[in-house]
């Protein structure tokens, strides 16, 4: 498919792919939005059409210039001109304008964040090439590629990342770290694969799962750090585990089960959740996590809509009172539209949740995937909001939020004043560095 | 496109513009998801570029160029979208959920999703180019016109949105050839 007419043949055909008619939903709000907006005025300015000479335009440039240094000087007085290199600290910045629509949230502010009183670091999970470029670049996926990074925000590039627990177990994702900073839990990507714990300064390291033929995934500290909820997989292993897809393979001999469970990391005892168990390869759970007050525990589930593309919807569970409900993830309304929601996050308080339209947390960067858009929604599932764009979003301790949108940035709960953690940082989705990046805000001890 | 409409919806007739989107939305929709290859982006596409073409629509001077004017808005913002909001460029194949695939089924989704990821590398204004000539047809000269670049330029970028696909596929293939399918 390489000489020119093959391949202008096959780039026709594979154009002719694709949706032919424009959403209704896109359509309508640039109806609505029009409603609301002005026609520029056309001015007729008749000497703007006269030619001028060539004298002419350099006499007026000259006046134009004499004006402004004129006026430029009796304006910027002694003492009155700008601090050089004063820069509000997010805390203390006024919160940006709302961006004119929302996936311009993203892009409203390039400065950098002052890191003097955040204290922490960014524990970064990786899909890819070694971020230093240690190793040989390839646009394909390797389970072993998985790893977990510090990075510090004050010099955060690839080559200053420190992998964390290097080669034990080999591929690591889906990691959640304790409240207080202590521990860090994670998955491995064996099969089955199975969850690990170990301390943050690397100390401690020792597999949580007990031998079994099930799966292990998606860890979650409970707000103690005494407990973790985890995806129980049996019969089937899930394709993200090596950054393939969202489903699960099984043989067709055995029946998939899944659910969500809670272990005691001190003594073992593991406390299936039944209310969410789901037979089959359908309505697997993914990504729990826990509420601040430990009452309730937010998950995604994904289903299988047409051509075998996934849809999920987001669910809370309480443990005790062994209830489950549906939060709307999309809004006819609004128009607002999150079909295939995925990881979700807690802010501190507990009001809300952060999540994506997608999954990105286990997928990155794979296939057709939807523009990645962060969202949230109330507890009690009001209030749905579209705050910009991005994926794999979480709070900070001071409820502002830490997502990637091709580099980290952290930006205020209401998705206004996003600002990158670096801001001549790497582009963490260059192709020869890797795929998927999630980053989790770790406070000093 | 009815120059009537055209001509009401500059003295501000609303109603006479909604109409007008109605006719052109369905084309510059799916100009704008074949340029950008992301169904989210190309919709914040194709409503900037609604939006923005109702504002500006006063400095039309002639009625019977909207649909050309109008295209050379989509793809600015096309432009736009690709600026503020780089998406994660996709280059991994989805496997199948539900068993293999036969051959040529697998083929097929293979020359689809090679041209997938080579189509993303290149830049933005070489998609928009390719896309305006293969996908809608329109010789280089008119796009140059659509556009307001020198038709040199045009050609120029359609040559090296091919050369770049074409270096992009092989690119892809010697990549399978050293490393091997890691997945």
């Amino acid at each position: 498919m390489t000489d020119d007419r093959s391949l202008e043949r096959a780039a026709r055909s594979w154009l002719e792919t694709g949706p032919t008619e424009a959403p209704d939903r896109a359509v309508e709000a640039a109806l609505l939005r029009i409603q609301t907006t002005s026609q520029e005025r056309d001015w007729h300015v008749p000497w703007r059409n006269r030619p001028m000479t060539l004298t002419a335009r350099l006499v007026a440039a000259a006046i134009a210039i004499a004006v402004v240094a004129v006026g430029g000087a009796l304006v910027l007085g002694p003492g009155t001109g700008p601090t050089v290199g004063a820069t509000a600290s997010p805390s203390t910045a006024q919160p940006a304008s709302p961006p004119s629509s929302p996936s311009q949230a993203a892009v409203a502010s390039s400065a950098p964040i002052d890191y003097s009183d955040i204290g922490g670091r960014i524990l970064m999970e990786h899909l890819g090439n070694a971020p230093d470029g240690s190793e040989m670049p390839t646009t394909d996926y390797h389970p072993e590629r998985r790893r977990l990074y510090w990075m510090d925000p004050a010099k955060m590039t690839g080559a200053t990342a420190v992998e964390f627990l290097p080669g034990q177990p080999t591929g690591k994702l889906d990691a959640d770290v304790a409240k207080d900073g202590s521990k860090v839990v994670f998955m491995d990507t064996a099969v089955p694969a199975q969850v690990w714990i170990a301390n943050v300064d690397g100390t401690g390291l020792r597999k949580l799962s007990d031998p079994c033929t099930c799966s292990e995934l998606d860890p979650a500290f409970d707000p103690t750090g005494t407990k973790i909820v985890f995806v129980h997989l049996e019969g089937a292993t899930r394709n993200s585990q090596n950054g393939a897809n969202l489903g699960i393979q099984w043989d067709q001999a055995s029946t998939p089960r899944s659910w969500l469970a809670i272990r005691d990391i001190a003594t073992g005892n593991v406390t299936k959740l039944p209310i969410t168990t789901k037979d089959g390869g359908e309505g697997v759970p993914d990504q729990p996590a826990w509420s601040p007050d430990g009452q309730e525990i937010v998950f995604s589930r994904i289903t299988w809509g047409e051509a075998n593309r996934p849809v999920s919807n987001l669910q809370i569970v309480d443990p005790v009172a062994g209830t489950i409900r549906t939060l709307p993830t999309s809004d006819s309304t609004s128009g607002l539209d999150a079909s295939t929601p995925g990881d979700p996050d807690w802010s501190p308080d507990g009001s809300t949740i952060v999540f994506t339209n997608y999954a990105f947390s286990a997928m990155g960067s794979i296939g057709d995937l939807p523009g990645s858009r962060i969202f949230t929604i109330g507890r009690d599932g009001t209030g749905l909001r579209r705050l910009g764009d991005g994926g794999t979003a979480s709070y900070m301790p001071d409820g502002r939020l830490l997502f990637q949108n091709n580099y980290f940035w952290i930006m205020n709960a209401d998705g206004t004043d996003p600002r990158p953690v670096k801001f001549i940082g790497d582009d963490l989705t260059e192709l020869n560095v890797g795929f998927a990046y999630v980053p989790h805000w770790v406070p000093n001890p | 496109v009815d120059r009537d409409l055209v001509e009401r919806a500059r003295r501000g007739d609303r109603e006479a513009f909604a109409v007008l989107v109605h006719q052109v939305s369905d084309t510059l929709y799916t100009v704008a998801h074949r340029i950008l290859r992301d169904a989210g982006l190309a919709e914040d596409a194709l409503q900037n570029a609604l939006v923005l073409a109702w504002r500006r629509l006063p400095h039309l001077r002639d009625a019977d160029r909207f649909e050309a004017w109008i295209h050379r808005i989509l793809v600015h913002a096309c432009y736009d979208e690709v600026q503020r909001s780089r998406h994660w460029s996709a280059n991994v194949r989805v496997l199948p959920v539900e068993g293999p695939a036969t051959l040529d089924e697998t083929s097929a989704v293979a020359d689809r999703d090679e041209l997938e990821r080579a189509f993303r590398r290149i830049p933005i204004e070489q998609r928009a180019v390719f896309v305006l000539h293969h996908y809608l047809g329109l010789p280089l000269v008119e796009i140059a016109e659509l556009l307001e670049i020198p038709p040199g330029t045009a050609r120029s970028r359609l040559h090296y949105a091919t050369q770049g696909l074409r270096a992009a596929l092989i690119g892809d293939t010697q990549l399978e050839l050293q490393g091997g399918r890691l997945a």
